[in-house]
């Protein structure tokens, strides 16, 4: 009878090692599959958060959610030759407002263009 | 048309070549660092107005946009062209948080914008709509790989807020790169630049409308776009109200701003675009809303008052360079 509750015992114990050991392999192989396939993480998308909205949101009727799709997302700077492209080209961040590469400065000179409604 | 003109490089004219059109219902100007270049580059410039006009008007029953429009509820076939057009409208949506909205189509012909400005300055009978949300640039389905668009039945799209500086920006950078000389490119007020900038930066004049002859101040700019938008040009009587061509997205009405013009700059002439055309929904916020973004803006209040921040200069601190984007906002008479 001793003997059998030895037996059971060292049975346990083995079990729970092989537990374990099984879920520190898994996660042991979960890191380094993560570190060998770059690309897809749960983390914040970069330039999630860039464009600033606007304080409140507008115009929330109509929000088609299963657009996520079709939400083309279009070069507006930089496209030289002017062949800009448009559409959803993959995971390149929202659209954001960028500045000028330098602030306008004062000018005494005579402009020969004036900005203003049209 | 006016036919080109040259300038000396020696002269007072801070760009030594100009070029000046009407198209696609305002004034299109154009110049260029290099003479040699200037009618090369007209024919460019007039050639994109052609296709923006041809691809994007709403005014006009055969353009691509039109039949978009007409076809609302199902997926259609479009160009390269419109297919940019629009992905840069909804874009920009996006980049505004649904302040620049391109489906206030039907809003605008509600309010009576449903023709060529210059039809409607006589005023036109009516009543103001009821307020009501357009229906929101997420609902457009834009599929690149089979260059199709789809919109809502019953929504039309307008792309006012931004394919004239898409044009601009376009044939700005066209004529840089196929001319190599500096180029500004003004679409009623919204310029873009590319190219090369003369010593002293391509100058823009400030005022409530793009036809002023007396700006209030001028800035120099070396690259990227700067627009403006206000309510002084494009307003009308609708019945008893008056209205004008900013469209609120979350009323479907002309914006109750408390701007009367508000003027950009930004790394493109659609962003400053956007970014203007924003900042006069938005109101008084808008301010705070530039900050944030680090766009240096000039607004200028229904009273006059004007307001600079983003590093906009004041007027007189010629040589000063602006601290970009963390000066507070300075408001002066």
């Amino acid at each position: 009878m001793l003997r059998r509750d030895a037996a059971l015992t060292r049975l346990s114990s083995i079990t729970a090692a092989i537990a374990v050991g099984t879920v520190a392999a898994v996660g042991a192989i979960g890191v380094y599959v993560a570190k060998a396939l770059p690309g897809h993480h749960a983390g914040v998308a970069r330039g999630a958060t860039a464009g600033s909205p606007a304080p409140a949101p507008q115009n929330g009727s109509g929000g088609n959610s299963g657009n996520s799709g079709g939400s083309a997302s279009s070069g507006t700077s930089g496209n030289s030759g002017g062949s800009a492209s448009s559409g959803n080209t993959g995971n390149t961040g929202s659209p954001a407002l960028h500045p000028p590469a330098a602030p306008p400065q004062a000018s005494p000179r005579p402009a020969p263009v004036t900005s203003g409604s049209s | 048309m006016t036919a080109p003109t040259s300038r000396p490089s020696g002269g007072r004219m801070p760009v030594p070549c100009t070029f000046r059109t009407r198209a696609i219902g305002t004034i299109a100007e154009l110049f260029v660092t290099d003479s040699a270049a200037l009618v090369a580059a007209s024919e460019l410039l007039e050639a994109e107005l052609a296709r923006i006009d041809r691809v994007a008007s709403r005014f006009r029953d055969d353009s691509e946009l039109s039949r978009l429009n007409a076809r609302a509820g199902e997926p259609v076939e479009v160009s390269h062209d419109l297919l940019e057009a629009v992905g840069v409208a909804l874009a920009m949506a996006e980049a505004t948080g649904g302040l620049v909205d391109p489906t206030v189509g039907a809003a605008m012909h509600a309010i009576g914008y449903d023709r060529d400005f210059t039809q409607l300055r006589a005023g036109r009978g009516g009543t103001l709509p009821e307020a009501r949300p357009a229906p929101g640039w997420r609902a457009v389905h834009v599929d690149t790989d089979r260059a199709t668009v789809t919109l809502p039945a019953g929504t039309t799209l307008d792309l006012g807020a931004t394919a004239k500086a898409l044009a601009a920006d376009r044939a700005a950078r066209t004529v840089a790169v196929r001319l190599g000389c500096g180029a500004l490119v003004s679409l009623g007020g919204d310029v873009a630049t590319a190219g090369e900038a003369p010593p002293e930066g391509f100058v823009v004049g400030l005022a409530d409308t793009c036809t002023s002859p007396d700006a209030t101040e001028s800035v120099s700019i070396r690259s990227g776009g700067l627009a403006s938008s206000g309510t002084r040009s494009r307003h009308w009587r609708l019945g008893a109200d008056v209205v004008h061509h900013i469209v609120d997205p979350s009323t479907g009405r002309s914006a109750a701003t408390c701007w009367r013009t508000v003027s950009v700059t930004a790394a493109t002439c659609v962003e400053a675009n956007a970014a203007s055309t924003g900042a006069m929904v938005l109101g008084a916020p808008a301010v705070e809303w530039l900050e944030t973004l680090r766009l240096p803006a000039r607004l200028v209040d229904i009273d006059g008052r004007v307001t600079r921040t983003g590093g906009w200069p004041a007027p007189g601190t010629e040589g000063h360079s602006g601290d970009h984007g963390r000066a507070p906002a300075e408001v002066a008479r």
